[in-house]
């Protein structure tokens, strides 16, 4: 064997734009996972300038993003998470795919989600009690899958469950995060998610 | 991966111009965020916990580190 064989799995040669790719994901996924604390909110412009720009509306969206954190307070920004995704009974903006899809949490959708995830060998961290279908979850799943996979198999893997998963219900959730009630963070988040899956399905269209 | 496949060059070029091509940034920011900060809600399973629970297998556990913010 030697030592191109060798070469663990999970870390292939990545080009810039599946690192990028991943590092979004992975940024959003911390966005919705739990409420930004001091730390991550501090760090957030900067992370917004480095992917601003002017000349793109991700770009834009970034800015804004960053323009936002920078003017939040992390117990704002966290009383806001807690109101609008946390609330017992019915959240204003609920953060699981099932809810848009089928109308009702934990239902067929999350069936067919828990199938292809064991299929690709994932499933849920211990001690976490979220469903498989809340946003952070399945960025985490992308984000796994375009650093384990950025050969063509892998990117029709990528493909198939954006398509199955991401896609049908993304827009939903970023209009429900941008007529959020009194909330003036998350709803910039909105754009963000909107214009990185815009590009993500257009480009996965060009496979 | 064949890199040189005209919808490859394309598809790359897409996402560059798109704004999905600064790599790295992550990697520069994130530098002294806390390490449980973003622990992946899903993750690999491991043969051993495939029966009734999940875990983390070890090369999954490596690239969340480089990855995590």
């Amino acid at each position: 064997m030697n030592a191109v064989l060798e070469r663990p799995a999970a870390a292939p040669l990545l080009g810039d734009e599946d690192r990028a790719r991943a590092e979004h994901y992975a940024v959003l996924s911390r966005l919705f996972a739990r409420a930004p604390d001091a730390d991550f909110l501090h760090k957030l412009p900067a992370l917004a300038a480095a992917w601003g720009r002017a000349d793109s509306a991700l770009g834009q969206a970034w800015l804004l993003l960053g323009d936002a954190a920078k003017s939040s307070a992390a117990e704002q920004v966290e009383d806001e998470y807690t109101r609008l995704f946390l609330t017992i009974g019915r959240p204003e903006v609920m953060l699981f795919g099932s809810f848009y899809i089928a109308g009702f949490l934990m239902e067929e959708p999350v069936v067919e989600l828990r199938h292809d995830l064991a299929e690709l060998g994932l499933g849920r961290r211990l001690g976490i009690t979220e469903s498989e279908d809340h946003i952070a979850a399945l960025c985490d799943v992308m984000r796994h899958l375009i650093v384990t996979g950025p050969d063509a198999a892998g990117l029709a893997r990528q493909q198939l469950f954006f398509t199955r998963h991401l896609l049908p219900w993304y827009e939903a959730l970023c209009d429900a995060l941008e007529r959020a009630p009194d909330a003036r963070f998350y709803p910039r988040t909105a754009a963000v998610v909107r214009a990185f899956f815009e590009i993500e399905r257009l480009a996965f269209e060009m496979l | 991966m064949n890199d040189n496949k005209p919808e490859n060059l394309k598809r790359r070029g897409f996402l560059l111009a798109a704004g999905v091509g600064s790599a790295g940034a992550v990697a520069v920011v994130a530098a002294g965020l806390g390490q449980d900060a973003a622990k992946p809600v899903v993750t690999a399973v491991s043969d051993q916990e495939k029966a009734g629970s999940y875990a983390e297998t070890a090369h999954i556990s490596n690239y969340y580190r480089t990855a995590r913010v």
